[in-house]
């Protein structure tokens, strides 16, 4: 049986239980907080009084009229797409949770289209999307709940899609719009550390002050925390450990630097929580300072864990473009289960884009038709078989930027020899590196943070030069691709001089957060 | 199509994801679990052992391979070191420890894993953290995934996950 996407808590998955960016202004801490169960909603707040339209005929205010007999139409001429919009402008902030939409006008299909982008704004300039909606080309009215992306001043529906009959001949008609707001629920907290047991915390932090960036359990800031690490900073490779701390550290630096952290702990309470993280840090441009490889510590056995509190250490310390995703592994008894019914996507899970295994040796393997800004992290996963004479770095490239914009600090260990190193001007974001023979394997594994607006740091883990029962050299680098604006559509993984073999298997895969 | 989805009993869904293929909770009586695989089709699995033990390890094989060989980069209470050598196992997690691991296994080739592994003292000390690239020197295909102690049972408590990438 095959499903459409499937939204919902899906048994045998990890998927997004918590997912939250700074936007607007920085903020000096962000904690789970509780989930929203029952929730009760607003009437309608949209008003005459604040709505506007990108163009086009009629009165913008039959969109918010209540009267569905009546509508506005978007000026034809080329695709609605990206370019009809109606909009409502609160003068407070104000945290949208569920609107309704109605289209077509009385005209019909050509009329209408099949997906918009529910945005929101903080300046009227500057749109980030909420959720990017399937809707029916219909006249029924059509409601959408909308996940908790805070307060803000603006709100619009964008056309992401030409209308059915071509925008060049047919307006875009939307005969009423409403907006809600959530003014209560009863809130169970979102994290249970004792049901889910696993959790994978990924936090791309843009620093909003000189902070270092920590995280407490259930809010403790006892001295409950200790850790053991390994610190690489160009070609210092140094422990880095400490007892009766009053949090873990997470990550930090100096304003405006950026850091990327994967972390995994088991939360179950009955023994103390261990936290196993890789933080990236320090990154500026093309510069990525420290690659830290930590293992800590909450010395607390006995309490379930039912909230994470993120803090900066400095007032607002959490920079605007900061994103804290937390999965969870939902092991329900009594949930659905992964088996025979079919679907592609699952929401809030990571969901495969691409996948390839070479039949003959090739030297580049693309992946295009992505959406970085949609998909905000890949997970890249692959095992190349080298062919030629000789070892080549293999390189991912995003968008085809194959300029020396990236830079890395890497950490590796080959037979008893312990480096670090760092690299400013490179030309990928690199993956198994140099030294392969003819025959040898490398693996990589690659975490990447491609919503743009700030520079996209990776995570990358690689064991390279294997060939029976020896693996000659592993890795690990923090790496920092230094483009801000633009969507990434394309990945492309480059082998210098090898080659892929046939055989080489390549996998990509997205996390897609709004769906 | 969007599906919202209430949980259902007995209901299973397929997907191309990572999909949880075990669960496991020792009740302390247990020497060793195993999991059903194809390493043909899935290619890759994530690992995760939370090890309660207090002096045994925890190992991962493939078809109860042993042909294997490491290169590990550790802090060992504060001494930073690298060796190289030959294992039985293509996973490991120390005593006391949390360890995240990746298989790969391309279809006719060598076995390789990736591990971390955060290695806990005693309240609020760490003791250890290693990051091991691990090989299996056995192309043939992948039909099962066996956890063990080093010595006797589980300890109660002991958590292993495993999800397997599926198409």
């Amino acid at each position: 049986m095959q499903f459409g996407n499937i939204e919902g808590l899906v048994n045998g998955t990890e998927q997004i239980v918590f997912d939250f960016e700074v936007t607007g202004a920085a903020v000096s801490s962000i904690s789970t907080g509780t989930q929203e169960s029952n929730p009760v909603y607003s009437a309608d707040i949209t008003s005459i009084d604040y709505a506007s339209v990108s163009s086009g005929a009629g009165d913008v205010a039959k969109t918010v009229d209540n009267n569905n007999a009546n509508r506005w139409a978007a000026a034809p001429g080329s695709s609605h797409a990206g370019r009809s919009w109606v909009k409502q402008s609160f003068p407070t902030a104000r945290a949208i949770r569920y609107w309704t939409f109605q289209q077509q006008g009385e005209l019909g299909a050509q009329y209408g289209l099949t997906s918009v982008l529910f945005q929101y704004s903080d300046d009227d300039t500057n749109w980030t999307t909420a959720a990017t909606q399937t809707v029916a080309n219909s006249t029924a009215i059509q409601g959408f709940y909308l996940a908790n992306n805070g307060a803000h001043r603006y709100w619009r529906i964008l056309a992401n899609a030409d209308v059915a009959g071509g925008g060049v001949s047919y307006e875009w008609m939307v005969n009423e719009i409403e907006m809600m707001e959530m003014t209560s629920s009863s809130g169970l907290p979102i994290i249970n550390g004792d049901e889910d047991g696993w959790y994978t915390i990924i936090v791309r932090g843009v620093q909003g002050a000189d902070s270092a960036i920590g995280m407490r359990l259930n809010g403790d800031s006892g001295a409950n925390y200790g850790n053991r690490a390994i610190l690489a900073s160009s070609t210092s490779v140094s422990d880095d450990s400490g007892t009766g701390a009053t949090y873990t550290w997470i990550g930090g630096s100096t304003t405006n630097y950026s850091f990327l952290c994967m972390a995994k702990i088991y939360a179950k309470s009955g023994s103390v929580r261990i936290i196993n993280a890789t933080t990236a840090y320090e990154i500026n441009g093309t510069t990525v300072t420290n690659l830290y490889n930590n293992a800590s510590v909450w010395n607390n056995t006995a309490d379930n864990i039912t909230s994470i509190n993120f803090f900066a250490g400095a007032s607002n310390g959490l920079g605007v473009g900061t994103r804290i995703i937390i999965l969870k592994s939902n092991n329900f008894t009594n949930g659905t289960q992964t088996g025979a019914i079919r679907t592609p996507y699952i929401k809030g899970s990571w969901v495969r884009v691409g996948s390839q295994v070479l039949g003959s040796a090739a030297s580049t393997v693309t992946f295009s038709g992505l959406n970085g800004d949609r998909d905000v992290l890949y997970y890249l996963s692959y095992s190349r078989i080298a062919t030629g004479t000789s070892g080549g770095n293999c390189l991912l490239s995003c968008n085809s930027d194959t300029g020396t914009n990236y830079g890395f600090q890497l950490l590796s260990g080959s037979d008893t020899t312990v480096a670090g190193a760092r690299n400013t001007s490179i030309a990928g974001i690199i993956g198994c590196a140099t030294g392969l023979n003819p025959g040898q394997y490398g693996t990589n594994s690659t975490i990447l943070f491609s919503k743009s607006g700030f520079i996209r740091p990776a995570l990358v883990s690689s064991i390279d030069a294997v060939s029976g029962t020896t693996v000659t050299k592993v890795h690990f680098s923090g790496v920092s691709w230094n483009n801000t604006t633009d969507n990434i559509t394309t990945l492309t993984i480059t082998e210098s001089a090898n080659g892929f073999g046939a055989g080489s298997m390549f996998d990509l895969y997205a996390l897609r957060p709004n769906g | 199509m969007l599906c919202k989805l209430k949980p259902v009993s007995g209901a299973k869904i397929n997907f191309p994801g990572f999909q949880q293929i075990l669960d496991f909770t020792s009740a302390g009586s247990e020497s060793s679990v195993s999991v059903t695989v194809d390493g043909d089709t899935d290619k890759e699995y994530k690992i995760m052992i939370r090890n309660l033990d207090a002096a045994d390890a925890i190992y991962a094989t493939l078809d109860g391979s042993t042909a294997c060989g490491y290169q590990l980069l550790k802090n060992a209470s504060g001494t930073i070191s690298a060796s190289r050598g030959a294992t039985a196992v293509l996973g490991i997690c120390q005593a006391l420890s949390l360890a995240d691991i990746t298989f790969l296994l391309p279809t006719g080739f060598l076995k390789t894993s990736l591990n971390r592994v955060s290695v806990h003292s005693s309240g609020t000390t760490m003791s250890e953290y290693h990051l091991y690239g691990i090989v299996n020197n056995d192309t043939s295909g992948t039909s099962s995934m066996e956890f063990t102690p080093a010595s006797g049972n589980f300890t109660a408590g002991t958590r292993i996950t495993v999800y397997a990438r599926r198409s």
